[in-house]
């Protein structure tokens, strides 16, 4: 034990003391540390529903006309529906077909075929049997669109694409004499999110 | 208090109708696709002999034999005025030299006439016109209409008078002869 007072006595003579003191002195400065308040950056991404449309194939489609007789559609019209919707915003889906001019849906050089005598039908939708397209709906002109089909959204489907065939002809069997020519016109096709 | 109640009323159907507006907000409406539409209509040309099919004929050496009955045909036509300047009715026999013929003796179409009152031949002519339809020195041309937007979808009926006239002819051995008159339209 008197060893050891010996000892310390010794270091200080040798002036380690103040160094061990000088140590001390520059620690201090860390516990003095101050930190500010927390303010806080808000994240907020949107991400809008999304609705399109296209055609796939049939774009353009040929009629033979025959007068007091049914001309089928060369080809059918494949429509490809894709949706990306909130389900607690969204209803229903529907695809609808209208002309802008219905009186005029098909245009000739003399005479106009109405909406009244082109028909369609799509068997994957609601109207499975050929029908005018001649309803009043949300889409296009009074008596100038067909609904095509209805989709109830839920949280399975609200994010979807879905193909759909649309059978298009022209029915003359109850028209009026139809001028020989050639007609042209075209069937918008869009879709609506509700 | 009535004017209170009443501007109550109106105030809570304000506040209904941009309710309503705002599920109408909620409408979402995709691009618009287009199907291309193309019908074409064929010019089209019909005739029909709708009575008169079978005319029948008592010949007599010398003279003129009218027909039993008249032929009524029928011309139908839906046509593009500005592809088709006119439709032309035209009556034929195969073979000229023998309009008629019992198998061994014939009855040349300069002995057979036609007439029909509202087209072009007025009266009796003998069908020995040549013209664009039948064979030559075989045929007559019955009516011809110019095609306009006005007539461009058109049926005309017309009456067609025969007579076999024999007031010059060779003279005729007694027997039955057939023949078929050929009756065509045209559009040009």
């Amino acid at each position: 034990m008197d060893g050891m007072r010996r000892f310390v006595r010794w270091m200080g003579t040798l002036g380690l003391a103040p160094g061990v003191l000088a140590a001390f002195l520059l620690a201090a400065p860390a516990r003095g540390l101050t930190l500010s308040g927390v303010s806080n950056v808000t994240l907020q991404a949107t991400k809008t529903s999304s609705l399109t449309v296209a055609i796939g194939s049939g774009t353009s489609m040929n009629f033979t006309l025959l007068q007091g007789a049914i001309a089928n559609g060369s080809t059918a019209a494949q429509i490809t529906s894709s949706w990306n919707v909130n389900p607690g915003k969204t209803g229903t889906v529907r695809l609808y077909a209208y002309f802008d001019t219905p009186s005029a849906a098909l245009a000739g050089a003399t005479q106009n075929i109405a909406s009244t005598y082109v028909e369609g039908r799509v068997t994957t939708g609601v109207p499975t049997t050929y029908t005018p397209i001649t309803q009043t709906t949300p889409v296009g002109p009074a008596g100038g669109s067909l609904l095509l089909f209805s989709e109830t959204i839920t949280g399975g489907n609200k994010n979807k694409t879905r193909v759909d065939n649309l059978d298009l002809r022209i029915n003359l069997t109850s028209s009026p004499p139809l001028a020989a020519g050639t007609y042209t016109g075209t069937l918008r096709i869009v879709v609506r999110a509700l | 208090m009535d004017l209170r109640k009443t501007v109550r009323v109106a105030a809570a159907l304000v506040v209904a109708g941009f309710g309503f507006a705002g599920v109408a907000e909620a409408q979402v409406l995709s691009n618009i696709a287009n199907v291309n539409l193309n019908a074409s209509a064929a010019q089209t040309l019909t005739v029909a002999v709708t009575s008169g099919s079978t005319v029948n004929f008592t010949l007599a050496q010398g003279a003129a034999a009218a027909g039993d009955v008249s032929s009524a045909i029928s011309t139908t036509w839906n046509l593009n005025p500005g592809l088709t300047g006119a439709v032309t009715l035209f009556g034929y026999f195969n073979t000229p030299s023998s309009a008629l013929t019992d198998g061994v003796y014939d009855i040349a179409s300069t002995y057979v006439k036609g007439r029909m009152t509202t087209g072009s031949v007025a009266s009796y002519t003998a069908f020995t016109q040549t013209n664009a339809v039948g064979p030559a020195n075989g045929s007559l041309l019955l009516f011809t209409e110019a095609i306009t937007g006005a007539n461009k979808i058109k049926t005309r009926s017309d009456n067609l008078d025969l007579q076999v006239d024999l007031t010059a002819s060779p003279t005729v051995p007694a027997s039955t002869y057939t023949g078929v008159l050929r009756i065509q339209a045209r559009a040009l």
